[in-house]
Formats: C-alpha cells, structure tokens, sequence
C-alpha cells in the first residue's frame, strides 16, 4: 500500500519551478510508472508505453492540480489519473484491430418470449406476464438509442465499445441506459411488478 | 438481433436495482482514488461510497479501471 504523503507539499513542490519541480516530477514519474508496471504487466505493455503514459499523466496532473481536493492522498490521485490514460489508450489500440459491427445500424433490442417449458406453470405465467410486459414497454417507451445501447451492453459491448460505435462518450451512454432503466422500472411497477418481485422471478 | 433468456434475466436486474441518485461515469471517476484506497486500507465503505459501488457494478468500463487502480497501488511504497 502506497505510503502516507504530504499532498500539501507535492501540490506545492509540483508547482514550483527549477530543481524542486523536476525534482517532484522525476519522483512522481517513476511512482506513476512503477505502478503502471505493477497493473499492466502480463497485458502487452512494456515500459515505453508506462512510461509515454506516466509522461501524458504528468501533464494532465500539472494542469488539473487546482482539481485535487485532499480526498485521497496525492499519489492516489495522481495514479488513478494515469491508470484512466493507460486503459483509454489500450481501448483505442484495441479498437483499431476489432470490427464494431455487432452493433449494426437499426438494430435495436428485440424480445422473444422465452421457453421456460421445465417451470412450473404458475412461475412460468407470471414469468411470461412480465416479459411480455418488458417487450411491450422497449417497443413502446424507449428511444432508439436506448434500445441500441441496452443492446449493445447485453451483448457483451462495453459501455465505451457503445460509445464508440454511435459517436458518443462513456458519460452519455451510461446516462442514456441509466434513464431507460428507470423508465422501464416506473413502468413496470406501475403495471404491478416492483423490483423485489422481478428479483424473486429472476433470480 | 433477439436477446436470450439469460440477458432478459440481466436486463430485469437492472432494471429492478436502478437507483434515481446512480452516479455517473465522471462522478464515479472523482471519488474512484478515494474509493481504492478505503479497499486497500479495508476500512468500512460510507454511505456516500455505496454509489461508487453500486456504479462499479453496473459500468464495466469504471470497474476495469478501479480494478487496475488497485492493482497499480497494491504493494507500492513510495520511497
């Protein structure tokens, strides 16, 4: 576990000038890249990409230190700048090489009634009666691009990997689940299924 | 393209423990250093950490990051 530390005096060293700077950027570079090891390793990093991503860290950590509020020590902070810049830069890499077609134009979330023929018939209606229901209100009550980006989750895409395929950010797609979840949540419980019971039918 | 009976199962659990108040990827990204380190040190999680982890266990894409975060920090002594 990383030290305890003075965020006072890193704030204060990082942003001085000449030989104390250097200094705390020497100091917080081979912190930053040691722990980049530390994550990555076994992942197809090496050090050139550590240390490009503690040098892209850095900068960003200069520019954003009014940002840093005590919360967490310094380095905490610091790290989990470094780390979001490592796994935003592996996505794009891996981007590159991956067909984003699972998510082709116009498809949208389609539910076919499942066949739970082995329950036993009174879980099977209510089962049926809520899917049935749930289908009823993705046609009905969602967006396009709610019906996209819930199918793109469910289909194993990261919420990045959605983002990416329409144009989007992470934030906004979150967002854009997130309200059709609570969309579909009112609906639901307004047709008679709260959560516990939907919990105690699919469980 | 149709979903299963398994992701209909997932679809209604996120859909039965969606939270208005959720926090967003940004707003998980703010508390994420202070989050790692209440794990690390394995002190009790707050109130107000509980929607950093009910957002790790809806968002892959944080989760990855909190889970690398750890990794980064485990066994780290700065000098």
């Amino acid at each position: 576990m990383v030290a305890a530390n003075d965020g006072e005096d890193w704030v204060a060293n990082l942003r001085s000038v000449g030989d104390v700077q250097a200094a705390a950027i020497a100091k917080l570079n081979k912190f930053l890249v040691g722990g980049l090891l530390r994550s990555f390793s076994g992942k197809g990093v090496d050090a050139a990409f550590c240390e490009d991503i503690a040098q892209e860290a850095i900068v960003k950590i200069l520019n954003k230190l009014d940002q840093f509020e005590g919360r967490s020590r310094f380095t905490t902070w610091a790290m989990s700048i470094a780390i979001r810049g490592a796994v935003s830069e592996l996505r794009k890499k891996r981007y590159q090489n991956v067909s984003l077609n699972q998510l082709s134009d116009g498809e949208q979330l389609q539910i076919e009634i499942p066949d739970d023929s082995a329950e036993q018939p009174e879980q099977l209606d209510e089962r049926r009666n809520v899917v049935l229901k749930l289908k009823e209100l993705i046609e009905s009550k969602l967006s396009d691009k709610q019906r996209v980006a819930l199918q793109g989750g469910l289909s194993g895409m990261t919420v990045d990997e959605v983002a990416l395929h329409t144009g989007s950010n992470r934030n906004a797609v979150y967002k854009l689940v997130h309200d059709a979840r609570q969309k579909l949540k009112r609906e639901l419980e307004q047709a008679g299924y709260d959560g516990p019971t939907i919990q105690s039918l699919f469980s | 393209m149709p979903i299963n009976n398994e992701q209909i199962s997932k679809l209604l659990k996120m859909i039965a423990t969606v939270q208005p108040d959720e926090l967003d990827c940004d707003g998980c990204s703010q508390h994420l250093a202070e989050f790692a380190e209440t794990q690390l040190l394995g002190k009790t999680v707050t109130e107000s950490q509980k929607a950093i982890q009910i957002h790790l266990q809806n968002c892959h894409c944080c989760e990855i990051e909190f889970n690398n975060l750890l990794a980064a920090l485990q066994g780290i002594d700065e000098e």
